[in-house]
Order: structure tokens, then C-alpha cells, then sequence
């Protein structure tokens, strides 16, 4: 941890800078709605964002969270599926790969749904301490060279007692459809 | 005398190091005390890394430059102790190649130990541990001081030479690399300052054979994005941190983040509630369907310890909002128009796109490391014949479906 005084943090500024270059952010012009169609359960949110160089829709209610991206174009972290599934957000937390949970048919193709174990509550960087842990489903879903990750997960260890986060997530794949392009 | 005792697990374990490594930290530490002849004596190191790596001499000389330029302060358990952890650093690749950075940059620093206000040092399952700050560093001081807490010398000894990497090198050296480039007001706005100083720690923490138990570190290895967004609802500071797009216009930045911090606090209640919910379901299951209370210790331990986390969720997300409030003010008028120009022209300093590449390069480092040593999560083991949170939902389901009428 660092530790500041903010105040002069705030009343400081800096002499004039070196000139340089930046990695530009990596941006796509790619809308899920042009890849897939689906309806989002009643009453969540919807936003689309780019993130990890994937189009991404975030369908959410309350701390219930359904994620549709769209994986392996040519600005994306994992070029195909077996990189996805290598990779570090196919792991639970200490580097175990993702448990097969079940299987689903998504979008006319079979798919297994993945659990893995995530930290949700940490302390502060600097301080060491149990993470409070949660659980995020994910499954893996065709398109042409490409692949959809969806995904869901609550927010928080202890259940919502208002609403059947799992129940919405299995009809959203059921729902779900890879557009032909 | 009691310092001492406590530290001898570090110096054991110091000692023990396996074969193949030329000579132990230990050693090092010794024989370094020694060898300011090895070095030109001006505090220019003309080794590298590599050489530092590839025998006990090249450590050796390493070392006795680093600690040219860090002046060790404490008692005399103290200071052999915080000397032990400098050599012990250098037994790390990523330790000995930033501790040649820090002496060609000419970085300087003082180290010692601090009583950390809030520090307990408790034992669980026969291991001594404390659940406090590591340590921090004041780098606009002059020399920069690095603190580490004190407990380190009773408990998690193997964690203090990453934490050491974090403070000395990621703050420290890095305060200095941004005084060379001109950004020193400005880089401690970047978010990137304390990602840099994580990885760093966290590869020294691997490199000496640790696992690595940091959720922030699988978070930021997992997606650097999720990393940044959470850790700026985690403390002010982080809230007030920027990407190096959000330099070119952080009045927005700030302005959203101030909305999703207020969106955090509104959800609290709802959350407060839902808890006090499950409360009410298990009263009910045990008074009215004769259900043993003692089978749900376990779910009502976890759901008060959620409750009460609420008043100091809310206490953080105050402070933040409050931070943010003070950072948005300070956008204003000519001055505020000012520092936002600077940053702005920041953004631009070759200073980020560097530590970027480089982070890019460390990151690489660190995912062989934690890929390379997986280990299940461990989580405390569940008291015997105790209600899983699975089983309560399928029996307040059942008991909804049933003719037994009660409702929350």
C-alpha cells in the first residue's frame, strides 16, 4: 500500500511532460445484438461494453449478472476456445481449471456448463485475509471461427432469497441463439 | 531477545535453501557486509541482474549496493532481520533485476519496522497470522520510508520479502522513475501504480516458492479490468485512480464513478434485508417445524457476520464517495482546469506506455508461476451436520409449497 496525503495530492502539479507514445485502448465497433439474439429475463438491465478485446452484453438484477461476449476476434485475449478454457478465467481461484457442472443444449449446439470458484468480497490489496468466495457458471457456444462465453453469477455468498438467479440463467440459455452470418 | 525468537523461522528457513543455490540469503546477508569493495564505491553498481543471479559473489555485491542505498533502521533484532529480508529478496529473479534498477536509478529509502495500529497476531490451526496491512511506504518523503509492520517479525515471516518487493520497488523505485520522466504529481493518479507494485509483489512472492493466496492477484491475472473497476470501490484512494483514457477527462470519470459508489450505497439496505430474510426463515423452520437449531450455527454465523459487514461497507463506500466529492470539486474553476490540462498531458508521457510494456512482460512472468503451482482453494472445514446453504433454499421452497402458510 501506498500511503498519501492527499491534500498535497491534490494541490500538486507535475512540471511539463516527456513526449511519448500510448498503446491505444482496444476498441470494436461489434454489437452483440449483430451475433446473437435473446431476450433478457424480465426486469434486468442491459449494457453492451467492450472488455479483454470482446464485445460484451451485461444483462444484470440487483447482484444477479449474466454475461454474453464474444470471443476470438482479431482484438481478443483468446484467439479460440481451448485458449479460453486455459486461460485464467476458466480457473477458480488457487489455478484449479472449472469443474463440469452439467450439460445444456445452447443455441441448437450441446455445452457444458462450467462452475469455478471466485473471490467476491477481498480486504484491502495491502492486507492479507480470507477472500469471501462465490461461484460463477460458464458455458462455451459456437460462432463460425469465433465463440460466445456466457456466463452468470451472484455477487455476493449468501443467497437472494428474492429472486431465483439460476432459474432465469437456465431459461437465458434456453433462449439463446448464435445468428448465422 | 523476544524479536529474536520470533524470527528464527525466517532465518531457518533461510538457511534451508535448497541446493543449487550458490549460498543461502543468510549467507548473502553475511557476506555482503563485506564486499562494498565489490562495487566501485561511488554507489554505482556496474553488475546486472543476471550476474547477481548466476553466483554468491554476484548476490553478494548486489546486496551490499542495494543497501547503499536503503538505510536499515530499529533495533539491532530489527535491522538484522530487515537485512535478512533484503537478501532474502534478491533470491527472487524479479527481486535482483529491480534491485539493480533501484541502485542505477540512484533511488533511495529508509526501512524499518511500525507497530500497524489494528494488527493482531492470532494463531489458526497451529500457524501464527495477522489480518492487517503488510506495510506502506511515504514516497514524498525524503528518503522515501518504507514500513513494515512489525508483526512480521512473530508471524507469516514468508510473506514479508513480496511485501518488501511491493513497497521498496513498486512505490519507491517507482516514485523515482516518474521524477525522471516529469510525471511525479501525476502517476499517483494512474491506476496502474498500484498494479505495478501488486505484480511485482506478488512475482517475488511466487519466485521464492509461495503460493499465492492474494484473490486480488487471481482477479488481476483474470481480467486487469475487473481488478481496476473493483479495487476502486475498495478504498478512496483506488476510487480516485485513473486509466491512462480516463487522464484525458477525469471530471467524467469521476462523475461516474461518484454515480456508481451512490448506486453501491443504495443497495445496502436491500442487502441488509435480504440477510435479516434468511434470519426469519431459519426462526421459523426451527420454532414452528421443530427443526435442530444447532444444524443452522453455521448459516446464521455467516449471515450476522454479512450484517454486520453492512456498517462497514457503508463506512467505506462514505469515504469514498466523500474522496470523489473533494476530487470532483478540484476539477473546477481555473486551477481545476489546470490540473485537468496536466493530466490530460500526462496521459501522453512516455512514462505509462512504458510501465505498461513492462507490466505486460511481468504479467506473462507471474502467470507461468501461478499456472505452474496450482492448489485448491482452501476454506476453513464446515462444523459436522450443519445446513448447506443449498439444502435451506430447497427447504424454505418446500415450505412455501406447502399448506404451512407462513410468510416472510
Amino acid at each position: 500500500m501506498k500511503k498519501l496525503l492527499l491534500i498535497p495530492l491534490l494541490l500538486s502539479l507535475a512540471a511539463g511532460p516527456a513526449p511519448a507514445e500510448d498503446k491505444p485502448m482496444e476498441k470494436t465497433a461489434e454489437k452483440i445484438s449483430d451475433f446473437a439474439s435473446f431476450k433478457a429475463p424480465e426486469g434486468w438491465t442491459q449494457r453492451e461494453f467492450t472488455e479483454q478485446g470482446d464485445p460484451q452484453m451485461r444483462l444484470e438484477k440487483g447482484l444477479h449478472a449474466i454475461t454474453v461476449r464474444l470471443s476470438g476476434g482479431t482484438a481478443s485475449r483468446y484467439k479460440n476456445a481451448p485458449a479460453f478454457l486455459a486461460g485464467f478465467e476458466a480457473r477458480s481461484m488457487g489455478g484449479k481449471p472449472a469443474e463440469k457442472l452439467s450439460n445444456a443444449v445452447v443455441s441448437g449446439s450441446r455445452a457444458l456448463v462450467y462452475r469455478r470458484k471466485v473471490p467476491l468480497d477481498l480486504p484491502p490489496p495491502d492486507e492479507s485475509g480470507p477472500a469471501v468466495m462465490g461461484s460463477e457458471q460458464f458455458c462455451l457456444v459456437p460462432a463460425g471461427k469465433r465463440f460466445f462465453v456466457l456466463s452468470y453469477s451472484y455477487g455476493d455468498s449468501i443467497p437472494d432469497p428474492s429472486y431465483d438467479g439460476e432459474k432465469a440463467w437456465r431459461a437465458f440459455l434456453k433462449d439463446f441463439k448464435a445468428k448465422k452470418r | 531477545m523476544r524479536n529474536l525468537r520470533f524470527w528464527a523461522p525466517l532465518l531457518a528457513l533461510l538457511l534451508a535453501l535448497p541446493a543449487g543455490r550458490a549460498l543461502t540469503a543468510g549467507e548473502l546477508e553475511t557476506e555482503s557486509s563485506g564486499s562494498a569493495e565489490l562495487f566501485d564505491g561511488t554507489g554505482r553498481y556496474a553488475g546486472t541482474a543476471a550476474q547477481a543471479g548466476a553466483s554468491a559473489e554476484g548476490k553478494a555485491q548486489l546486496l551490499a549496493a542495494l543497501k547503499s542505498k536503503v538505510a536499515v533502521n530499529g533495533t539491532p533484532e530489527q535491522t538484522a532481520a530487515l537485512n535478512s529480508l533484503l537478501a532474502r529478496v534478491l533470491d527472487s529473479p524479479t527481486g535482483r533485476e529491480l534491485a539493480v534498477q533501484f541502485v542505477r536509478e540512484d533511488a533511495r529509502a529508509s526501512l524499518s519496522f511500525e507497530d500497524i495500529p489494528g494488527t493482531q497476531v492470532s494463531e489458526i490451526n497451529g500457524r501464527r497470522t495477522f489480518s492487517a496491512s503488510g506495510g506502506h511506504a511515504h514516497t514524498t518523503y525524503n528518503p522515501p520510508t518504507v514500513h513494515l509492520n512489525s508483526a512480521y517479525q512473530q508471524a507469516r515471516q514468508e510473506d514479508a520479502p513480496g511485501t518488501l518487493a511491493h513497497e521498496l520497488f513498486g512505490h519507491v523505485l517507482e516514485r523515482k522513475r516518474s521524477e525522471r520522466y516529469g510525471v511525479q504529481d501525476s502517476y499517483i493518479y494512474h491506476q496502474n501504480e498500484e498494479a505495478n507494485a501488486g505484480l511485482i509483489g506478488w512475482t517475488v512472492h511466487a519466485e521464492l516458492g509461495n503460493k499465492l493466496d492474494n484473490g486480488w492477484a487471481w482477479i488481476y491475472m483474470a481480467n486487469p479490468a475487473d481488478y481496476h473497476r473493483r479495487l476502486k470501490t475498495n478504498m478512496a484512494y483506488y476510487a480516485g485512480t485513473l486509466s491512462t483514457e480516463e487522464m484525458q477527462d477525469p471530471l467524467s470519470a469521476y462523475q461516474a464513478r461518484l454515480r456508481s459508489a451512490e448506486g453501491l450505497l443504495l443497495r445496502l439496505p436491500v442487502k441488509k434485508e435480504q440477510n435479516e430474510t434468511w434470519l426469519k426463515v431459519i426462526n421459523h423452520l426451527v420454532e414452528a417445524h421443530r427443526r435442530a437449531a444447532e444444524a443452522f450455527r453455521t448459516l446464521k454465523e455467516k449471515i450476522n457476520a454479512a450484517i454486520a459487514g453492512v456498517a462497514s461497507d457503508e463506512i467505506r463506500l462514505k469515504d469514498i464517495q466523500t474522496y470523489l466529492k473533494q476530487l470532483i470539486a478540484r476539477c473546477t474553476g481555473n486551477t481545476g482546469a489546470a490540473w485537468q490540462q496536466q493530466l490530460e498531458r500526462d496521459s501522453e508521457n512516455a512514462y505509462f506506455a512504458e510501465q505498461r510494456r513492462v507490466m505486460e512482460e511481468r504479467e506473462k512472468v507471474l502467470a507461468g508461476l501461478m499456472l505452474g503451482r496450482t492448489y485448491d482453494n482452501e476454506q476453513p472445514p464446515e462444523r459436522p451436520g450443519q445446513v448447506t446453504w443449498p439444502q435451506l433454499e430447497e427447504m424454505w421452497k418446500q415450505d412455501q409449497d406447502s399448506s404451512c402458510g407462513w410468510r416472510v
